[in-house]
């Protein structure tokens, strides 16, 4: 049995996969131990004649599968469905894998059976022209519990900890609560990721390794100021986690670790309308009804996330013709 | 047959890049031209070590006007022209600097009916580096002495390789000379503006810089005047046989490097190489000539790889030709502009001497950039971003995997010859001269 599944969704990324694979092809000794799944989600530039070729020459460890375009969360869902190994991660194609971490990280997975790994993740500034260090554990743990978990979630590294960039999932486990799957066509698909894999996991562990090469800096990315352009998919996601809030099957650690996902997203999600220097009627309208939404059905959300001082300025009929400061709003709503 | 007068502040002897693009491109042209340059070839800080007079070529006659001063050197070349004016057809003026132009500016304005091909080596406006200079960029001379200061004598004097106070000095003299500020910065609006409108063709290197030139300064509609013409590597000018007995793997750098043009994220990743691998060095060696910025010197003492970077004292062109050729990898850099710009665009002429010599290319630049599109439409190269972790994967590829990039596409990498680049020229000379009649 293969013991680690990489699910490597791919749009468009023709000039950064290849460093992808050959840092995952980097050591001949754990390439059969590989399944590595790369999911083309309708490319319209060479990618994928690119990763055909890698799949030609590591015909037993690459899998190639096409589709048609449906966004990062449906290549997502189908190289969950495809994976074989142990273990399943997800790598993003313009991003890639430390080489001298990655064997052990491998040969570890080998004897593990926890049911979700934890390793550390680089995140490659480009723009800064620098990194930024995302270590979990330096020395070595021993698997807990993942309802303790819930007892560190106001730590400001929580989510970057149990992150899509971080974790490794057992893939029986993720398998059974599944379902449908992440969203399709929707962006924010990893808050998805992470609340999917606190309703399934019963323990964990941190490794002391760096894996993960997170790269920042493709003209491309979804960052900064394309984040509003991509508001409703953030708002599909928030919809999505809040629902599941409602589900009495699910234990309450779970609940206590989505509550502050959905505390800090929903924060994120005011603020970007609060700080546009304009925002058209059509956007007026849209945040007014996710407003009136949350106000009806998830209340105690609504308090809970200090959003309401924010919502008020954002829909206050004589709008400041200054962008709110959404910082200095929260700080008043703390107090 | 009437000639072309060609204004151009860098020719060889003079070793810089700029004239050394000039210099091939006229070489293998059909055309006749007189090259108006500068008298005192002294060596500037973007210059290398000059090749004195092997670097001549049949249909080039060489005129040497006043070096000191650039705004005086315009005025002798406007006379010059006015006085021979029956002796050309056309001129062209080819920047660095932006005064090529201005004198082409002058003659314009006394003959409105001369043909005129302005050619850029870098856009004038808006650019990443002009934006630095004007800036007052961040380099200060004497970072180096003030570090060196603080350590002992000994270290000192073992450290007098890395430092050239008469460099230092010359930039420090160069930056004040250049009155950086905003009157440059209008200097350059003024001359781009009018070269664009007055000249009959605008000919950029690569692709990117047309498109920034036209599109960013708002100037489109002279889009029809603009021209790509790319750099060129004379097939003629190499050595015959590789001389190579080392058997270490060997990276070479030849050329300008500065605060903005670095080797940092390279030396980063060669600092980590070595932890992991003490014994790197009888491996591997890194050959570097001609300027560093003083951080990258800096922090190859501080990461003590003085075994695996050797900085060598500026060599000149056709030798450096050899040493491109000796290599088993040529480094080229481009600086690191992703906050200003997505993609790079700058094409380093080395880039073309470098496929010239059929070397392997380590790229450490922009992914999307006129070089790095150049280096994967040919092949024999590999493009890394700027970070340092990108290049230590590929590093340790080449060298504990003995990793070979996609070998070169002779049809593709013979469009870059000078001779394929100069008949290009030719066509774009003589349309404008047909234009003429």
């Amino acid at each position: 049995m293969k013991v680690l599944s990489l699910v490597i969704p791919m749009y468009n990324t023709e000039l950064y996969v290849e460093r992808c694979l050959d840092s995952v092809l980097y050591d001949d000794s754990i390439v059969k131990l590989l399944d590595v799944i790369i999911v083309d989600d309708g490319s319209s530039d060479k990618s994928l004649e690119v990763v055909k070729r890698y799949e030609d020459q590591y015909p037993g460890s690459i899998t190639v599968i096409k589709k048609e375009n449906g966004g990062h969360g449906s290549a997502v869902n189908r190289g969950i469905a495809a994976a074989k190994g142990k273990y399943v991660r997800i790598l993003d194609s313009d991003d890639w894998v430390n080489i001298d971490d990655f064997g052990e990280y491998v040969n570890r997975l080998s004897k593990e059976e926890a049911d979700v790994v934890v390793t550390n993740v680089r995140k490659q500034l480009l723009y800064d022209n620098g990194t930024d260090d995302f270590v979990f554990c330096s020395k070595k743990s021993s698997v807990k519990k993942i309802e303790t978990v819930a007892d560190k979630v106001m730590e400001d590294m929580f989510f970057f900890e149990f992150s899509m960039h971080s974790m490794t999932v057992k893939t029986e486990v993720l398998r059974s609560v599944w379902g449908e799957g992440l969203l399709e066509k929707t962006f924010y698909v990893d808050q998805q990721f992470v609340a999917k894999v606190f309703m399934c996991a019963k323990n964990y562990v941190v490794y002391d390794l760096l894996v993960y090469m997170y790269f920042i800096g493709r003209p491309e990315q979804s960052m900064g100021a394309g984040f509003f352009v991509h508001i409703q998919d953030h708002e599909r996601v928030l919809k999505w986690l809040l629902k599941t809030t409602n589900d009495s099957e699910l234990p309450d650690y779970y609940k206590t670790i989505v509550s502050r996902q959905v505390e800090l997203m929903l924060m994120t999600h005011y603020k970007a309308y609060a700080e546009q220097p304009k925002l058209s009627k059509a956007k007026i309208e849209e945040i007014k009804r996710f407003d009136s939404f949350l106000r009806k059905n998830y209340q105690k959300y609504y308090a809970a996330s200090k959003v309401s001082g924010l919502a008020r300025q954002i829909l206050s009929p004589v709008r400041r013709s200054k962008p709110v400061k959404a910082t200095q709003c929260f700080r008043k709503a703390r107090r | 047959m009437k000639k072309g007068f060609v204004i151009s502040w860098y020719y060889p002897p003079g070793n810089s890049s700029e004239g050394l693009v000039t210099f091939k491109l006229l070489k293998n042209s059909k055309y006749q031209y007189d090259v108006w340059t500068r008298a005192d070839q002294q060596q500037s800080m973007w210059d290398r070590k000059s090749d004195e007079s092997k670097l001549t070529a049949e249909n080039v006659g060489v005129i040497k006007g006043e070096c000191d001063d650039a705004k005086k050197w315009v005025e002798e070349g406007v006379k010059y022209f006015l006085e021979h004016r029956d002796e050309y057809a056309f001129i062209m003026s080819r920047s660095m600097p932006a005064e090529c132009h201005e004198l082409a500016i002058k003659i314009k304005e006394k003959i409105p009916d001369v043909k005129w091909i302005a050619s850029f080596g870098d856009p004038l406006v808006d650019t990443p580096y002009i934006n630095d200079i004007t800036m007052g960029g961040q380099d200060n001379p004497f970072k180096m002495v003030h570090y060196l200061a603080k350590e002992d004598l000994s270290f000192l004097r073992a450290s007098r390789v890395f430092v050239s106070p008469t460099r230092l000095a010359r930039k420090y003299v160069w930056r004040k000379d250049k009155q950086i500020g905003s009157e440059i910065e209008r200097y350059f609006e003024y001359v781009n503006l009018t070269t664009l409108v007055e000249a009959d063709v605008v000919i950029y290197n690569n692709i990117y810089q047309f498109e920034h030139a036209f599109s960013r300064t708002g100037l489109k509609k002279y889009q029809s005047k603009g021209v790509v013409l790319e750099h060129s590597y004379d097939p003629g000018l190499y050595p015959k046989k590789k001389t190579k007995k080392n058997s270490k793997i060997t990276f070479v750098y030849v050329g300008h490097l500065d605060h903005n043009r670095n080797v940092h994220t390279l030396l980063e990743a060669l600092s980590e190489m070595k932890k992991r691998d003490p014994e790197l060095s009888k491996k591997v060696e890194f050959v570097f000539y001609g300027h560093m910025d003083d951080s990258d010197k800096v922090f190859i003492l501080d990461y003590d790889l003085v075994d695996l970077v050797k900085i060598n004292k500026d060599i000149t062109y056709l030798e450096s030709l050899n040493v491109i050729k000796d290599a088993d990898w040529a480094i080229l850099v481009d600086a690191n502009f992703t906050s200003i710009v997505d993609d790079c665009i700058y094409l380093p002429a080395k880039l073309m001497d470098y496929m010239g010599a059929r070397t392997n290319v380590f790229s450490i630049s922009h992914v999307k950039g006129a070089g790095s599109d150049i280096i994967r439409e040919v092949g024999g190269g590999k493009v890394v971003t700027h970070s340092a972790d990108d290049i230590y994967l590929y590093l340790s590829k080449i060298i504990y995997q003995k990793y070979r990039p996609k070998p070169y596409d002779e049809n593709e990498a013979k469009k870059y010859s000078s001779v394929e680049v100069s008949k290009r020229l030719d066509g774009v000379i003589g349309k404008v001269l047909k234009d003429k009649k």
